[in-house]
């Protein structure tokens, strides 16, 4: 992709701007502005059905069939959609239990999910059964911190991916939580466990500098906080706040394994002073998350300039 | 040119520039054909599975405090299980779990693979930690405080000042360690079950506790037995 000139945004967001607008977004796109549109889940646990009508907490929310009418949907008035999923696709259902997930992976690669990283849970079977079930998802699953050479998962799984659209280009890597402790080590075998914070930074700085992309996403099945007295035991485990406050390069962080619902994103200060936004729908496939970006194509402003909060 | 482009646009768009969207899956959106058509055969044949008889129940059994028939049905089971799962250096004393992850009663009649996945939903598994004198006795205050949880291998008796313990049958040692059968969510701190934390050592053994109660009811249904459980007075409260 072709490099324009990077303007330098400070001191330009000054009051005395707003006297310029009232243009309409028809005329922005002509200047160029992308429209991006970021669909994400985490922890959809084999929910291949909606809760049954019964359920106390979910009644009849969630599933695999609605969830991809509602993509079809939206990539039928979208250009640009990327879809993710942030882990622990497997257990939770009998599904899982006797199909091995077989089934989920076949629903995600026809739902056209652009890539996936590991959960703990994706482990249950083992790295044998998890290997075993890869064929079925025509998706990548990035993660960037297990090492992973002393496991067949080595060859299926890579550490980062560039994605094209419109023009902009989206750098994406993964982090997986910490399995010691977690998860039986009969199952996670060689999978060896490393710094996420370390891996985000030095992931991140490559895809913005080396591979030039305006947005970087990190897939994470990290956690978003464990600040809570229900995680009193985990509480110094590293979680997607840290990472958006120790992070350089990370415009977006899309979540897992907590199963909190983030109705809105989260916005931490990162170590350049700007806004790293973490996400984050729960679990179980009850809610789609969707991000809607307008990227400038002609100024060169993309990636974390722009990922602020909305201002009403 | 182009700070005035970046000026029209961060004017004009500071409003819009990111948008979020939580949007829940609920019966406004309706299914996709082709998935639910890749589902249907799966759902089916699940189906047939789930309603898979594995043995007979005669009276229903079920969860209560301080003790109830069906708390001692499966704390019974899985320390029999992790007796024989575990290598003969290393014996189980007993077996402690939650009555609330005991989620349904087992009614009278066929007892299915559905229904089992009903009583245990969660993917626990059964984890073994040996637990020093002292976290021996911060249980025994635990289960006075609750007023009981399902276990196996003890007789507890209750006493307004106190409380009498055997294990195996032989009166509670306070010097000595034990080896505790649970599941790996109590081990965690589930439950207030705070004695769990840091064990002098903690195998798991990777069994799931819905693994092993289909396990043990399909042995005693193979066999042309009912299940048995009784009340029988292992925690007395005085």
């Amino acid at each position: 992709m072709k490099r324009r000139n990077f303007i330098k945004q400070s001191a330009l967001a000054s009051a005395s701007l707003a006297a310029l607008g009232g243009l309409s977004s028809c005329r922005l796109n002509e200047l160029g502005v992308v429209k991006l549109t970021i669909l994400h889940t985490n922890d959809v646990h084999s929910r291949i059905d909606p809760f049954p009508i019964t359920d106390s907490k979910y009644p009849g929310l969630g599933g695999f069939a609605r969830r991809a009418e509602m993509v079809k949907q939206i990539r039928s008035e979208q250009e640009n959609v990327l879809l993710f999923d942030s882990g622990d696709i497997f257990q939770g259902t009998p599904y899982f239990n006797y199909y091995g997930g077989e089934l989920e992976f076949k629903l995600m690669s026809e739902m056209g999910y652009d890539a996936a990283t590991y959960g703990n849970h994706d482990f249950d079977n083992g790295i044998e059964g998890l290997t075993k079930q890869l064929p079925h998802a025509k998706f990548p699953f990035i993660n960037s911190n297990y090492e992973l050479s002393d496991t067949p998962l080595s060859e299926t799984t890579i550490k980062n991916k560039v994605f094209e659209k419109g023009g902009i280009r989206i750098g994406v890597f993964g982090l997986g939580i910490e399995l010691e402790g977690l998860v039986n080590p009969k199952l996670y075998g060689n999978i060896r466990y490393t710094d996420p914070i370390a891996e985000a930074n030095k992931q991140a700085a490559f895809l913005k500098n080396e591979e030039k992309c305006d947005l970087v996403i990190c897939l994470s099945h990290l956690g978003y906080d464990y600040n809570l007295e229900k995680y009193n035991f985990d509480s110094n485990r590293i979680c997607d706040k840290h990472v958006a406050e120790n992070s350089q390069n990370v415009d977006i962080i899309l979540g897992g394994h907590t199963h909190t619902f983030l109705d809105q994103p989260q916005y931490f200060t990162n170590k350049k002073g700007r806004n790293v936004m973490v996400c984050q729908v729960g679990w179980a496939g009850i809610k789609l998350g969707r991000i809607d970006l307008q990227l400038d194509r002609v100024s060169g402003l993309f990636g974390s300039a722009y990922i602020a909060p909305k201002v009403s | 040119m182009r700070w005035l482009w970046f000026a029209i646009f961060l004017s004009a768009c500071s409003g819009s520039i990111t948008e979020y969207k939580a949007v829940e899956m609920n019966d406004s959106i309706s299914d996709d054909g082709l998935s639910e058509s890749m589902i249907a055969p799966y759902r089916d044949s699940l189906e047939l599975t789930m309603n898979s008889v594995l043995v007979q129940n005669q009276v229903t059994l079920t969860r209560g405090i301080p003790e109830s028939t069906l708390g001692n049905l499966i704390a019974d089971l899985l320390l029999e299980r992790a007796q024989t799962e575990l290598p003969d250096s290393i014996l189980p004393d007993l077996c402690l779990i939650n009555i609330g992850g005991l989620r349904v009663d087992l009614p009278e009649g066929d007892i299915t693979i559905g229904k089992v996945f009903e009583l245990m939903p969660f993917e626990n598994e059964l984890d073994v930690l040996e637990l020093s004198p002292e976290r021996m006795k911060e249980m025994l205050t635990y289960l006075k405080e609750v007023g009981g949880q399902p276990f196996s291998g003890m007789n507890l008796t209750i006493k307004p000042n106190g409380y009498d313990c055997e294990i195996n049958g032989e009166p509670l040692d306070e010097n000595r360690t034990y080896y505790i059968v649970t599941s790996d969510y109590l081990a965690d701190g589930g439950d207030k079950m705070y004695f769990f934390k840091e064990p002098l050592t903690r195998i798991k053994t990777g069994i799931k506790l819905r693994d092993a109660i289909i396990n043990h009811f399909r042995i005693v249904g193979l066999a042309g037995k009912p299940l048995t459980s009784s009340i029988d007075g292992r925690l007395t409260i005085e």
